[in-house]
């Protein structure tokens, strides 16, 4: 099952997915409010907080009858598939981190997520600005129209649609959530993906998941930037590949 | 060659590719971020962008720009030699014919524009949150006047029930008065409520089939009673057996603002008349009243709330109507008003009749 993170939509995984199909059962989705999803199923309170997606891949697990899941999260979407695996450990294989961060802010001096609440601040007025500033009218619309099909086609024409008021709240939700004591918890294999140079989710982040997770594994990749599965599949697939190989014969 | 052609463009220009490394851009750019040419190449483009914009760079920019080949008027906060962050816009188009893949933007500053528009934002979150609190008062204020209207009427019903008849008739007459100030003002109340709960969308509506003539006998018996006090006939036109799709409480609450409004403008010795007709998919309920009627012009006035054509304070805040209509609308049907001045206004409730989909039984 492979989760897209913030600011897309499930083609972030179309150069990763083509090398699994063989030997395994893709599953792909969007959550709430992302690509082709369905925004009227948006419910604000329950994704004001990661519960919402959790049970979301929760329910596909349980719509689609699915067992030993290997659920490949990018960004935030690691942390949702660690959450869903300490609700239901059962229904996992194993979990497959890229670039994960259990809480993006600085808590000095003993945690360092990378971020001043200034830069979320700041990042949130930019998308603002980006979406809302210029769409909020055709977004409260779509919102609350249901009988406005026309506005919905607007936003799944673009290829990486994201629903503006969503993808804010989801930002929000993102950035501060503090899922740090979580990580004892977490049960099943997991290997943790980490780029070389990522200002998002940096190093000493990926070196906390894998010291405060019981059964991981670190690799990190010679790559700058947040999206190594769009930028570089070349170097992930085969991470990917080799610690797979390896889990499916113990 | 290109180099001139490129310096000689009246806006940034700028080259990146897929690892973030600036390998191209012209004079315009330069100046705006304040460093030379040699200073930028083979710089990470995250260099340039201020903390926030960095985030959005990785997480909404550049894989979209991988995606869909081509961005259009992106806001982006670039950060100068100096410090200074210059909010552009920013078009961007990526090529492939050539290995390794190249990302071209046209960069333009927009510095009075930000502002304009970080200003109408900022109004319009103003606007919106007042908006909110405005309603949220609306609410608990007609919430915290019903509790206490409620012990009012309870206690004037219990001393009227302990008069006996040959009490003060001065008595009588004082209590009734605060029966009827007590009752206005709760239904001044319930409207208030009722309308800051279809602001915020905080009701509900239960359509179930039923039958009209038992929501339509109930209302009119209880106008018919207002009515005799005040002198004014009230008649109905021919019965039906029509199952409509509706709420009943609902129904009744439109039918009684209707009603109610009919006596309140009618003179005394006028009449007042209820009668429905219908087709296939709807029915509709008439009520017609012999007042003074609506000016043309104003006949869409009197469904805005807070709207009371002059001279007609009967009492009311102008909430019903609008309420009603929206209440109508709800159930999938409608609330429209047809008058000539100086002879009387018909009022015309449409609600979907029994829905085979929908049918309880």
């Amino acid at each position: 099952m492979f989760a897209h993170g913030f600011g897309c939509d499930q083609n972030m995984w179309r150069f990763i997915t083509p090398d699994f199909e063989q030997n395994f059962r893709i599953i792909l989705f969007d959550y709430v409010g992302s690509g082709n999803s369905d925004i009227s199923a948006y419910r604000s309170n329950r994704y004001n907080s990661l519960d919402g997606y959790v049970q979301d891949v929760l329910d596909i697990i349980e719509a689609l009858d699915l067992k030993d899941v290997i659920f490949v999260g990018h960004s935030v979407s690691s942390i949702i598939g660690a959450l869903a695996s300490i609700k239901k450990p059962h229904c996992f294989k194993s979990l497959l981190m890229i670039g994960p961060s259990p809480f993006y802010l600085n808590e000095p001096p003993e945690y360092h997520g990378g971020f001043e609440p200034e830069v979320i601040n700041e990042l949130l007025d930019l998308m603002k600005k980006n979406y809302i500033g210029w769409a909020n009218v055709m977004a409260s619309q779509i919102m609350q129209n249901e009988d406005a099909p026309e506005l919905n086609r607007e936003l799944e024409e673009s290829f990486c649609s994201t629903d503006p008021v969503i993808v804010h709240e989801f930002a929000k939700v993102t950035f501060f959530s503090d899922n740090r004591d979580d990580l004892p918890l977490i049960k099943v294999p997991t290997l943790i993906i980490q780029c070389e140079d990522d200002s998002i989710a940096p190093k000493n982040v990926g070196k906390y998941m894998q010291s405060n997770i019981n059964r991981s594994t670190y690799k990190s990749i010679p790559v700058n930037g947040h999206c190594p599965h769009l930028t570089h599949p070349e170097k992930v697939i085969p991470v990917i590949d080799n610690y797979l190989r390896k889990l499916l014969k113990e | 060659m290109m180099h001139s052609m490129l310096d000689q463009l009246p806006c940034g220009y700028l080259e990146f590719d897929d690892n973030g490394l600036i390998r191209q851009s012209n004079n315009r750019f330069c100046k705006i971020v304040g460093y030379s040419s040699k200073e930028l190449i083979g710089n990470h483009i995250k260099t340039l962008l201020t903390p926030g914009a960095t985030v959005f760079y990785q997480t909404h920019l550049f894989p979209m720009l991988k995606m869909e080949k081509q961005l259009n008027e992106i806001y982006l906060t670039f950060l100068s030699n100096n410090g200074e962050k210059i909010p552009v816009l920013l078009n961007a188009e990526r090529s492939t014919e050539k290995e390794p893949a190249v990302n071209r933007c046209i960069v333009v500053r927009m510095q009075r524009r930000s502002e304009y528009e970080d200003r109408i934002l900022f109004a319009k979150k103003q606007a919106e949150e007042t908006t909110e609190d405005k309603k949220k008062l609306i609410s608990m204020m007609s919430h915290e006047l019903r509790t206490p209207l409620s012990v009012i009427l309870g206690m004037v019903e219990m001393l009227s029930e302990e008069l006996d008849s040959d009490a003060n008739e001065d008595i009588i007459e004082y209590l009734k008065l605060i029966e009827t100030s007590s009752n206005n003002l709760a239904r001044l109340a319930d409207d208030i409520l009722n309308f800051a709960k279809l602001e915020t969308g905080n009701f509900s509506i239960n359509q179930e089939v039923l039958l009209l003539e038992e929501v339509l006998d109930r209302s009119f018996l209880i106008a018919k009673h207002e009515a005799k006090n005040k002198d004014i006939e009230c008649t109905r036109g021919k019965k039906s057996e029509l199952k409509v799709f509706a709420d009943p409480d609902r129904l009744q609450q439109i039918l009684m603002n209707l009603l109610t409004n009919a006596i309140k403008f009618t003179e005394s010795g006028d009449t007042i008349e209820l009668f429905t007709d219908h087709d296939e998919q709807f029915v509709r309920i008439h009520v017609k009243d012999s007042g003074v009627g609506i000016p043309i012009n104003k006949t869409e006035l009197i469904f805005q709330p807070f709207k009371q054509l002059n001279g007609t304070n009967a009492g009311g805040v102008g909430l019903g109507l609008s309420i009603s209509r929206k209440l109508s609308r709800e159930m999938g049907g409608d609330l429209t008003v047809r008058s000539t001045p100086g002879d009387g206004t018909i009022f015309t409730l449409q609600l979907p009749l029994k829905d085979e989909n929908n049918a309880i039984s």
